[in-house]
C-alpha cells in the first residue's frame, strides 16, 4: 500500500490525552513545565488533583513556570499575580488599587496509576479522555523518555515494530538468551503477520500470530506483552508538535518473583533504554522526512498496527 | 541585474558529479546531496545507479545499510532492493512478496566521474551531449562547498579578473610568467569575447591573456595554452548551495614540470578555493541573488552567457 502521509494538525487533537508527568515526579516538584500540543503547558499539583493551564500568565505573558508555588496558588516572577491552582482564577495583584478579574487559560488533566495525564480542552471532559485511556496504568515500573523527531504515530508504532527487533545491534546473542525463556520459537527476523482480534472504543486489539504476543494500539498508548512472558510494555506519546514526540516507555514486569523482576527491570535499564536512546530515536527520526513526503512509501502486512492507529486515529483527524 | 532565485525543479536535464569513479568503485555505495534531495549513488558493478536515499518501506535512508551482491539492504527491517533496477529482492519478515522499488535517477560514468540527473535513464545520451566531449581522467580532484547558487560557483572558476586580487598572487604570477608566451598581468583591463556557441557550449577568449574558456550547463574549461588545464564541476545542492570540483591535469611534455604544477595546485590553487573563493562567493551571494544593486561588467561576459543560455529560460513564470 502507498500512502499518503498525514501531517497532523494538533487543532485536531482536542480532548486526547497525553502524559504530562509522573504522578511522583510532580508531587514532589508541585508543578512543572511541559511541552504539548504545540503549546507550552504548565501542570501543577494542587494537592493531588492536578491542573494543567497554558503556561502563559494573563498580564503580560511571562511564562508562570518562571514562577513559584506559593500556598493554594502559582505566582508569575514578573509583576506577583497570583492564581489560584484549583481554577487559574487571579487571587492576588499586589500592585493593582482595585482587582481586576482574570483566569489562567484551563485545560483537563486526569491522574490515572503513576502517571498524570493532560488534554487540551474541556477541563471537565474527564471521562471521555479516561476512556481513550488503557484501563490500567500500574502505579510503579521503570520509565524511560526519549524525544524523537517524528510525528507521534509514527513514534508509537516504532514501540511495537517486531520487523526490526532483529535488526538492532547485538540482537543476536540477546534473542538467543531470551527464547530460552520463552515457551514460542519464533525468531525476530523471519516472516510473520498481525491479526486483527478486535475494536472496541478505546483501542484496535492485534495479535502477532507466530510469536504470541498481543498488542492493544490506543490514540496515544501502545500496550504490548507476551503470553506467558513477563514483559509487559506501555508506550505512550505525548505530541510536542507536527513532527516532534516525547516518547514514554513505560515497562513493569508481570511476575511475584522479586528476583524475576529485578532482572527484567534491569535488563530494561542495560538493553532497552540504551536502543531507545540511539537506534530508534535516529531511525525514527531519519525516516521521518520521507515518510512525510509519502512519494514512495509501502506499508506491509507487518506494519499492521501502524495502518490500524492511522486508519482509526489519526485519518479521520488529518488535514484535508 | 534581476533577482536570481533558482527554482531547481526546473533544472532536472542538467547532469551533475556525484562521485569519482574511483571512490564509487571502492565504497560502492555514496551518500549524495543534490537538487533539494537525499540521493544515494551505488557502483552496481560497473554500471553506477542513482536513487533516492529513500527506503520504498518505511523511508530510512538506504545509505543507513549495506550492500549486499547486486542488491542494497536497508538497515531498518531489512527490505533489500537491486542496486541495477532498485526493484524489491527480499523481504524477511513478509510471508509473501510485496512488489515495489526504489525511486531511480539517470546516472553515468564520462571519464574519471560518475555524474547523475534528476532523470530518466534512457535519457542518457542527451543527457552526455550536455557535458564536455572529454571528461579527464587522471585529474587532481579538489572539493568544496559553496555556499552559493550554482552559475556563481561556476564562473569563480573563469572569472580571471579577480585571480590578481588573492592573497600571495605576486609572487606566483611572476613565477608562472615565465612558462608563459603572453606578458598579460592579471589585474590589468582586458576583453572577453564570444567565438563559438552550440548546444553544448559557449567558447570564450580572453586575447590578451591567450585563454580560451567553454562554458557548459554545470562545467568549464580553462586552458592557458600552457601546462595548465582545468575541469570544473558544479553540483547545484540546493538554490544556495553548491559542491564544487576542481579537476587539474597538467599537459606539460615534461614529467618533473607536471609534478611541480600538481604540487602548486595542491598547495596554492586549493587555499585559495577554500580560503578566499569559498568565502567571496559565500558573502557576495546574498547581495548577488537579491540583485538590487548590481551590475555585470564586460569582464563577466562568461556568466552572462552562462546565465543567458542555462539559467534565465527556466525562470520565467511559464518555463517547464
Amino acid at each position: 500500500m502507498a500512502v499518503k502521509s498525514p501531517v497532523l494538525d494538533l487543532d485536531a487533537w482536542d480532548g486526547v490525552p497525553f502524559p504530562v508527568a509522573t504522578t511522583a515526579e510532580l508531587r514532589r516538584a508541585g508543578m512543572l513545565r511541559t511541552r504539548a500540543m504545540g503549546r507550552d503547558l504548565l501542570v501543577v499539583w494542587n494537592h493531588g488533583a492536578p491542573r494543567l493551564f497554558d503556561d502563559v500568565c494573563p498580564h503580560m505573558g511571562l511564562p508562570l513556570s518562571m514562577g513559584a508555588i506559593d500556598g493554594d496558588a502559582v505566582r508569575c516572577r514578573y509583576h506577583g499575580w497570583a492564581f489560584s491552582t484549583g481554577t487559574g482564577a487571579v487571587t492576588d495583584q499586589p500592585t493593582l488599587r482595585k482587582r481586576q478579574p482574570c483566569a489562567l487559560v484551563r485545560h483537563g488533566a486526569l491522574v490515572l496509576g503513576g502517571l498524570v495525564f493532560g488534554w487540551i480542552g474541556d477541563p471537565e471532559a474527564v471521562d471521555a479522555a479516561r476512556e481513550q485511556l488503557p484501563p490500567q496504568v500500574p502505579e510503579r515500573f521503570s520509565l524511560h523518555r526519549v524525544t524523537m523527531e517524528a510525528p507521534f504515530y509514527l513514534a508509537l508504532f516504532n514501540a511495537v515494530d517486531y520487523a526490526h527487533f532483529s535488526r538492532h545491534s547485538l540482537y543476536a546473542p540477546i534473542y538467543a538468551l531470551y527464547r530460552r525463556l520463552r515457551r514460542d520459537a519464533h525468531v525476530p527476523g523471519r516472516p510473520f503477520h498481525w491479526r486483527v482480534t478486535g475494536e472496541d472504543e478505546r483501542a484496535v486489539h492485534l495479535r502477532l500470530v507466530e510469536a504470541g504476543r498481543d498488542l492493544s494500539m490506543y490514540v496515544t498508548c501502545a500496550e504490548f506483552t507476551d503470553d506467558g512472558g513477563v514483559n509487559r510494555f506501555q508506550t505512550f506519546v505525548t505530541p510536542m508538535g507536527p513532527q516532534r514526540t516525547q516518547y514514554w516507555e513505560v515497562y513493569s514486569a508481570r511476575t511475584d518473583n522479586p528476583l524475576v523482576r529485578f532482572a527484567a527491570h534491569a535488563t530494561f535499564r542495560a538493553v532497552v533504554v540504551p536502543l531507545l536512546d540511539t537506534e530508534d530515536r535516529d531511525w525514527t527520526g531519519l525516516s521521518a522526512a520521507n515518510f512525510l513526503r509519502g512519494e514512495n512509501i509501502h506499508l506491509s502486512e507487518t506494519d499492521a498496527p501502524l495502518g490500524a492507529h492511522l486508519r482509526r486515529f489519526v485519518f479521520p483527524r488529518a488535514r484535508a | 541585474m534581476r533577482e536570481l532565485v533558482l527554482d531547481l525543479s526546473r533544472f532536472g536535464d542538467l547532469p551533475f558529479p556525484v562521485a569519482t569513479v574511483a571512490e564509487l568503485r571502492k565504497k560502492k555505495m555514496l551518500k549524495v546531496r543534490a537538487m533539494d534531495r537525499q540521493l544515494v549513488a551505488l557502483w552496481n558493478d560497473g554500471a553506477p545507479r542513482l536513487f533516492a536515499d529513500s527506503c520504498a518501506h518505511l523511508g530510512l535512508p538506504l545509505t543507513l545499510g549495506t550492500v549486499e551482491t547486486g542488491a542494497v539492504r536497508c538497515r531498518y527491517h531489512g527490505w533489500a532492493f537491486s542496486t541495477d533496477d532498485g526493484e524489491v529482492v527480499d523481504q524477511p519478515t513478509l510471508r509473501k512478496r510485496q512488489p515495489c522499488r526504489l525511486t531511480r535517477f539517470g546516472a553515468l560514468i564520462a571519464g574519471g566521474l560518475v555524474f547523475g540527473w534528476m532523470g530518466d535513464q534512457a535519457d542518457a545520451a542527451s543527457i552526455r551531449g550536455r557535458l564536455p566531449a572529454e571528461v579527464l581522467e587522471g585529474f587532481s580532484l579538489f572539493r568544496v562547498t559553496f555556499r552559493c547558487p550554482f552559475p556563481m560557483a561556476l564562473f569563480s572558476s573563469v572569472d580571471y579578473a579577480h585571480f590578481a586580487f588573492h592573497t600571495g598572487y605576486r609572487p606566483g604570477y611572476r613565477i608562472y610568467r615565465l612558462f608563459r608566451s603572453n606578458d598579460h598581468t592579471p589585474g590589468k583591463a582586458f576583453p572577453t569575447k564570444i567565438v563559438a556557441e552550440d548546444g553544448r557550449r559557449i567558447t570564450l577568449r580572453i586575447d590578451d591573456a591567450d585563454r580560451m574558456i567553454h562554458m557548459y550547463a554545470t562545467a568549464s574549461e580553462m586552458d592557458d595554452d600552457s601546462v595548465n588545464f582545468f575541469q570544473t564541476y558544479v553540483t547545484p545542492v540546493s538554490a544556495m548551495e553548491t559542491l564544487y570540483w576542481e579537476c587539474y591535469r597538467p599537459r606539460g611534455r615534461n614529467p618533473l614540470v607536471n609534478l611541480a604544477a600538481r604540487a602548486t595546485f595542491r598547495t596554492v590553487t586549493t587555499r585559495l578555493l577554500s580560503g578566499e573563493d569559498r568565502v567571496w562567493t559565500a558573502a557576495a551571494a546574498p547581495n548577488f541573488t537579491a540583485g538590487a544593486n548590481i551590475h555585470l561588467s564586460e569582464n563577466d561576459l562568461p556568466l552572462g552567457a552562462h546565465l543567458r543560455k542555462w539559467v534565465l529560460p527556466r525562470m520565467a513564470a511559464d518555463a517547464p
